[in-house]
């Protein structure tokens, strides 16, 4: 990512485990979690959030499990492997952006777009 | 920041899930009336056997106006899986029973995503849903007035034939005068 693109970042939602920021040049949402950094479209991460939510969490504790869960996105050229503790940091992380889009969803709508 | 929510779709999770789910139904009653075909057709109901054929194709065309619908608002619309059809009926009355049945399972569909819409305000939705509860009158009309029929003309004798016969005229007029 160069400098110009950095500057212009807004995060949206960071917890411990990382952070999403948006780029109102490009729309682009980049997601910086476990090491890695991703660039997504908005729906792309929608579709993540989906599926990071579909994890059978239960399942992953069970003794015959790996342990491990690889997300794989179409469409998306990354995928992430990744423990229960990182599932939940992401759940946690994406739950917390999607919340404040729909926030700022409602503010715009409250502030700009007059009922 | 831009609200990308709304840039988006027009439509919340909320309602694009249920309009999913009702493009499903459109297409489960869409098989149903081609399993209903397929039994008035092998019974020699040939006049039934057309309604349901026509019923069928008038299905999907309510489960692609939807499909396209949920697509130009921005929403992601899934092309459904249906399995499980019945295929045996145990009598001639019994296809008509299911297929009113089904047709008000439709309508209480449709009533439960209206009242989603005016909870969230969804009135572009809601006003696009006003076709299809015209076409549900429809529906819920001719379902009933075939099963009228069998107690009309009853199913002694050449009863069942004259039924059938009967079928292909059923037609709403919406309270038009004649
Ligand atoms: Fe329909
Ligand atoms: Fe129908």
């Amino acid at each position: 990512m160069n400098q110009l693109a950095q500057i212009t970042q807004t995060e949206v939602f960071s917890t411990n485990f990382g952070s999403i920021s948006h780029c109102p040049r490009t729309d682009l949402l980049t997601l910086t979690f476990s090491g890695k950094t991703v660039t997504y479209k908005y729906p792309c991460l929608q579709r993540l959030n989906k599926v990071i939510n579909q994890v059978d969490l239960a399942k992953m504790t069970d003794a015959s499990h790996s342990g491990l869960e690889i997300i794989f996105l179409c469409g998306a050229e990354d995928c992430f492997v990744l423990d229960i503790h990182e599932i939940l940091g992401l759940k946690d992380l994406l739950h917390g952006t999607f919340t404040m889009f729909n926030l700022n969803s409602t503010i715009k709508d409250c502030l700009q777009r007059v009922i | 920041m831009k609200d990308l929510v709304r840039h988006k779709s027009l439509l919340s999770t909320e309602i694009e899930s249920s309009l999913n789910q009702q493009i499903k139904k459109e297409a489960h009653s869409s098989s149903l009336y081609l399993a209903m075909a397929s039994w008035c057709d092998r019974n020699g109901f040939d006049c039934s056997a057309q309604y349901f054929y026509d019923q069928s194709e008038e299905e999907r065309k309510h489960q692609m106006k939807l499909f396209h619908y949920v697509l130009d608002m921005g929403g992601t619309a899934i092309s459904p899986d249906i399995n499980n059809i019945k295929i045996e009926y145990m009598s001639f009355r019994e296809v008509f029973e299911d297929a009113l049945e089904q047709e008000i399972a439709i309508t209480q569909s449709f009533k439960n995503i209206a009242a989603k819409c005016h909870k969230e305000q969804d009135f572009v939705t809601l006003e696009f849903l006003n076709w299809f509860f015209k076409e549900q009158r429809e529906e819920e009309f001719k379902a009933r007035r075939a099963l009228e029929l069998f107690d009309l003309i009853g199913e002694a004798g050449t009863g069942r034939w004259e039924i059938d016969r009967h079928i292909a005229k059923i037609k709403y007029s919406e309270g038009e005068e004649a």
